[in-house]
């Protein structure tokens, strides 16, 4: 009914690397909360945290309400977050459940970061999970960090400390039956790097089913890495881990995504194995 | 008790209250068929429900439709 209507439809939670992305200053309404996070932050569109039925109201109209995030002054810096990490996506998840975990909502400006597209899915969808964040800031890295002053903030150190606590919450088993990779769904980049780090490896377990979550375009982009992953699990599209009933045949998950490790245990009923991909990856090969 | 909360819509309304000291993911944390709380052992249906703010996936808005489709 939709695409009679002329709507592009995909079923992908990172709509943000298809051919639809809308502009610096413009005004949208997104739901997906790790998506209208991103949109916000690293491109520097505008848009309140929509539910589904608000979003698709504003897409019948082509109007949204004009309050909250779509308002400049609303969209200033609330608290300074100094931290160091390292650059992988495991880390920047993780860091993204502890400043979720300590400050909840709010628009942190973050010192000491550099993410690149994949750290900022990881990143705002840990963050919108664990905690209500809808825009952040990126010194040097986001579109409107350098806009607000913000010599007037408080700051927060997210130490060793604190993200060890936050990988103590979501982690609460050592035994899996699946793991499952791409919550945000992986993109071509996350596709390759997979590939080549399983390439010319055995899966050696059995016993543990692998699924890579996509959308379907990245996967017909990706037919080579296809290959290599589909020797070790299958590679799913548009459709994801947190979606799917999966606890009518799984009782604990591995994952490496802060997102899946807040909902897994609450929608899905899994004990849950948070950990970084290669970790991960060392319990089957 | 008094609590102050965002006013989205006017009305009056009187009942049992549940309050929760954390913020709340109507994903995963409400039963949208039954109105059941799997933070806490209660039941939302028919009281009202004060939380210090939302978190979480923007799917619990398809949540809260489910609890008026199902009258809880």
């Amino acid at each position: 009914m939709y695409e009679s209507m002329g709507v592009r439809t995909t079923c992908s939670c990172i709509p943000y690397t298809g051919p639809n992305v809308p502009n610096f200053g413009e005004h949208v309404a997104w739901s997906e909360s790790s998506a209208l996070s991103f949109v916000n932050s690293f491109i520097g569109a505008r848009t309140n945290r929509e539910g589904g039925p608000g979003a698709l109201a504003a897409a019948i109209i082509g109007k949204t309400a004009n309050y909250g995030l779509h308002i400049t002054k609303n969209r200033k810096p609330t608290v300074i977050i100094n931290a160091e990490i390292d650059e992988s996506i495991f880390s920047y998840s993780l860091l993204g459940q502890a400043v979720g975990m300590t400050i909840g909502d709010g628009i942190p400006y973050f010192c000491g970061i550099s993410p690149g597209l994949e750290e900022a899915k990881a990143i705002s969808a840990s963050m919108a999970a664990s905690g209500s964040i809808a825009l952040y800031h990126v010194e040097g890295i986001t579109p409107e960090a350098s806009k607000y002053d913000i010599s007037d903030l408080e700051t927060i150190y997210i130490s060793k400390d604190d993200l060890d606590v936050a990988y103590d919450k979501l982690n609460n088993t050592d035994n899996v039956q699946l793991i499952a990779i791409g919550c945000p769904h992986l993109t071509e980049k996350e596709m390759h790097q997979i590939s080549h780090f399983l390439k010319g490896k055995k899966k050696v377990n059995k016993d543990v089913e692998i699924w890579f979550c996509t959308s379907n375009d990245v996967r017909k982009k990706c037919e080579e890495d296809v290959r290599i992953m589909e020797q070790f699990g299958r590679v799913l599209t548009d459709t994801c881990m947190v979606v799917t009933p999966i606890e009518e045949s799984f009782h604990s998950t591995g994952t490496n995504s802060a997102k899946a490790g807040n909902y897994l245990p609450t929608l899905c009923s899994q004990k849950v194995m948070f950990n970084d991909l290669i970790k991960l990856m060392e319990v089957v090969i | 008790m008094r609590f102050e909360g965002r006013m989205i819509s006017i009305g009056k309304a009187s009942g049992y209250v549940i309050k929760l000291s954390k913020p709340l993911s109507f994903l995963g944390e409400v039963d949208g068929c039954t109105g059941d709380l799997n933070i806490i052992h209660d039941n939302i249906a028919n009281k009202i429900l004060v939380f210090p703010r939302g978190k979480g996936s923007t799917v619990g808005s398809f949540v809260m439709y489910n609890l008026m489709i199902h009258k809880k």
